[in-house]
């Protein structure tokens, strides 16, 4: 009998589905983000601004430090910036 | 974790600069960002630890912008992104799985840092859990979609394209009309994704 795997089975699909989010046309994303695309954006730009910090004071204490790396746990935003 | 030895002032024969990618990076469109987003959520999906997409968008941010990982010429700045942020959640899978091992067993085999038996690695049970409330979740997605959910059967089973519409009987046009329903349900659902 076949052993059932499934997260290779997840893998492959969400793989096909990170496809299908890069190939939406700026059209599709906008027609279903609608109103929220802007605080959408804004917040993405929020991430972005924090891992130029980190990123900064990563090379500030040097890369083996490791400082801010996802096993130090979440931080990147406060919790109300977390939105899912 | 590894760091290859590439700075960010320095580009190498297989990749753009850190600049460069940075420069992209600050230059991404509102869809873009709202990709980024997505993508971040889809991948993080799951995660123990209270890790989240936002987390995982700035692990990644960082590494390209500290020269960690090379921007290959001739990929797209938001799949290369994307591909960077898999890397991360399993890298951060395996971490996890690794440390669990020790904390049970310090005294058997696995301590002497000999790499994970990939056999096992599949079979963490919760990592297994995660894949499987996964899979129903996208099933659960797209269950008013009769194409889609038989697009997804084949994908998961590692199916391409024109084996997916020989399988199933799809045609090559109700294939491609379904994964643009597809797209499209994904990005409307896309604020119920991340939470396991």
């Amino acid at each position: 009998m076949t052993r059932w795997h499934p997260r290779i089975e997840l893998a492959r699909v969400l793989e096909a589905l990170s496809e299908d989010i890069i190939a939406a046309s700026d059209g599709e994303v906008r027609e279903m983000h609608g109103r929220a695309l802007a605080s959408t954006s804004r917040e993405v730009k929020l991430v972005i601004k924090a891992a130029r910090a980190d990123e900064g004071s990563r090379a500030m204490v040097g890369a083996d430090a490791e400082l801010g790396s996802l096993s130090a746990g979440p931080k990147r935003l406060p919790p109300h910036q977390q939105r899912h | 974790m590894e760091r290859s030895t590439v700075t960010s002032e320095v580009g190498s024969a297989a990749g753009r600069t850190a600049a460069d990618a940075a420069s992209a990076i600050q230059a991404l469109s509102e869809t873009d960002l709202v990709r980024l987003k997505a993508l971040a959520q889809l991948w993080s999906r799951g995660l123990p630890g209270g890790i989240g997409w936002a987390d995982v968008l700035n692990e990644a941010i960082v590494r390209v912008l500290d020269g960690s990982r090379v921007w290959p010429f001739g990929v797209p700045i938001v799949a290369f992104l994307s591909g960077v942020m898999r890397s991360i959640c399993d890298d951060y899978w395996r971490r996890v799985r690794h440390e669990q091992r020790l904390l049970v067993s310090r005294d058997e085999h696995g301590r002497d840092g000999s790499p994970v038996d990939p056999i096992d690695e599949l079979a963490d049970p919760e990592r297994m859990a995660v894949a499987v409330a996964g899979l129903a979740e996208i099933f659960r997605l797209f269950a008013a979609d009769p194409v889609a959910l038989k697009i997804i059967d084949g994908l998961a089973n590692g199916l391409v394209a024109s084996d997916i519409c020989r399988a199933y009987g799809i045609s090559a046009l109700d294939y491609d009309t379904a994964r643009r329903r597809m797209r499209r349900t994904l990005l409307r659902h896309q604020r119920n994704w991340s939470a396991p």
